[in-house]
């Protein structure tokens, strides 16, 4: 075994990707949480009014990267569920699974605030233009993966099987991505590009990207904890598992 | 054969009912064709989904939930192109749209319901 697969079996055991997440967990969350104050500080005082939708534009600084971040979770957790099903590595499963409820959160809170958005600036809370629905689409997705993952008694099992099922709604994140370009409809098309200029002002677009950096470190933050918990229940009784109960307990009983 | 039971009598009788209720002379023979198309991809991507819940005690709800957003996208080509020639506009591409995920699943939803049923038989 050469030394990059010998370091990929390592860091893939549960013990150690356990550190390791429990090292890497703190900086995710802190960092991100710093970022995000400074992204709505930057986005609710600093940023200009627009000269058409006023003071309303702002939730953008919440809708958009939240957007980015539902169908980010979506790419991270089918491309575990994927490395799961192909090489059956447990920690991808964990991965894969820790990654649906936070995704289906950041997919709640696009819809929810993109509803509030839409009611000043449209006169309705929802329509069912091409983007909305393929995003409430994408929330029954993971609600479909999360239900699946709870249905099946074996852990393993249900992990691989609303995998597959991820595998498959995989479909549906191009439409999302696209649907503003193939259907002209009420949500408005892009405006942040990586290619090429974007069609937003300098002054809004660095809180909004600082924001979408803030919520990939506090979605890492979150998987990584999940993770964790995943790890001790999947291999709840080894001894490993033991060794950190034993060691929290004995804690407990000294403070 | 489920769909033979099901899909093809509605087929069968949707331009009798588009007769009764009069419907405007593209969509008589839209409706069934919009029909054809759809119908065989629901019961495809059932299958797969149904695939996943086999041996499973109560999956009835938890089969409606992984089937929905699977359904949501035939629908919405399936209702789009029926909108569009009622409005007179032009309705192929949504049509196209069915064709080619009829296609696609033609060909990959027996695969994928293998790979489906050998995760939950193992």
């Amino acid at each position: 075994m050469n030394a990059l697969t010998l370091w990929f079996h390592k860091t893939g055991s549960p013990p150690t990707a356990y550190r390791l997440a429990g090292r890497l967990m703190p900086w995710c969350y802190g960092v991100g949480f710093v970022l995000g104050l400074v992204a709505l500080y930057g986005g609710l005082v600093l940023a200009p009014r627009d000269y058409q939708q006023g003071d309303a534009y702002r939730i953008i600084f919440v809708h958009v990267p939240c957007a980015w971040m539902s169908l980010f979770a979506y790419l991270f957790m089918a491309a575990n569920a994927f490395i799961a099903l192909v090489w059956r590595i447990k920690l991808s499963e964990v991965l894969a699974m820790a990654a649906a409820p936070i995704g289906a959160a950041f997919t709640f809170v696009t819809l929810v605030t993109g509803s509030i958005w839409g009611k000043p600036m449209w006169g309705t809370w929802w329509t069912w233009d091409a983007r909305l629905t393929s995003e409430l689409v994408l929330l029954f997705l993971y609600f479909g993966v999360i239900g699946l993952h709870a249905a099946i008694e074996d852990r393993r099992q249900a992990a691989r099987a609303a995998g597959f099922l991820a595998l498959i709604g995989i479909v549906n994140l191009p439409i999302v991505h696209f649907s503003v370009n193939w259907w002209n409809t009420l949500h408005q098309g892009e405006t942040v590009r990586l290619l090429g200029p974007s069609k937003i002002d300098a002054s809004m677009i660095w809180p909004l990207l600082t924001m979408a950096l803030a919520t990939h470190l506090w979605f890492f933050g979150s998987v990584l904890a999940r993770t964790r918990i995943g790890l001790l229940e999947l291999d709840g009784g080894k001894d490993w598992v033991r060794e950190i109960a034993l060691a929290t307990d004995g804690a407990g009983e000294r403070a | 054969m489920h769909w033979l039971t099901t899909a093809l009598p509605l087929i069968l009788v949707a331009p009798l009912l588009g007769e009764l209720l009069h419907l405007a002379e593209p969509l008589r023979w839209l409706l069934p064709g919009a029909l054809l198309l759809a119908t065989p991809l629901l019961s495809l991507l059932g299958a797969v989904c149904v695939a996943l819940t086999v041996g499973m005690h109560r999956s009835g709800m938890l089969l409606a939930l992984l089937v929905l957003p699977l359904y949501v996208p035939v629908l919405i080509f399936g209702a789009g192109a029926c909108n569009a020639a009622q409005a007179g506009l032009p309705f192929l591409a949504p049509l196209l749209w069915l064709g080619a995920a009829l296609v696609l699943a033609l060909v990959l939803a027996p695969l994928a319901c293998a790979a489906a049923l050998r995760i939950s038989l193992s």
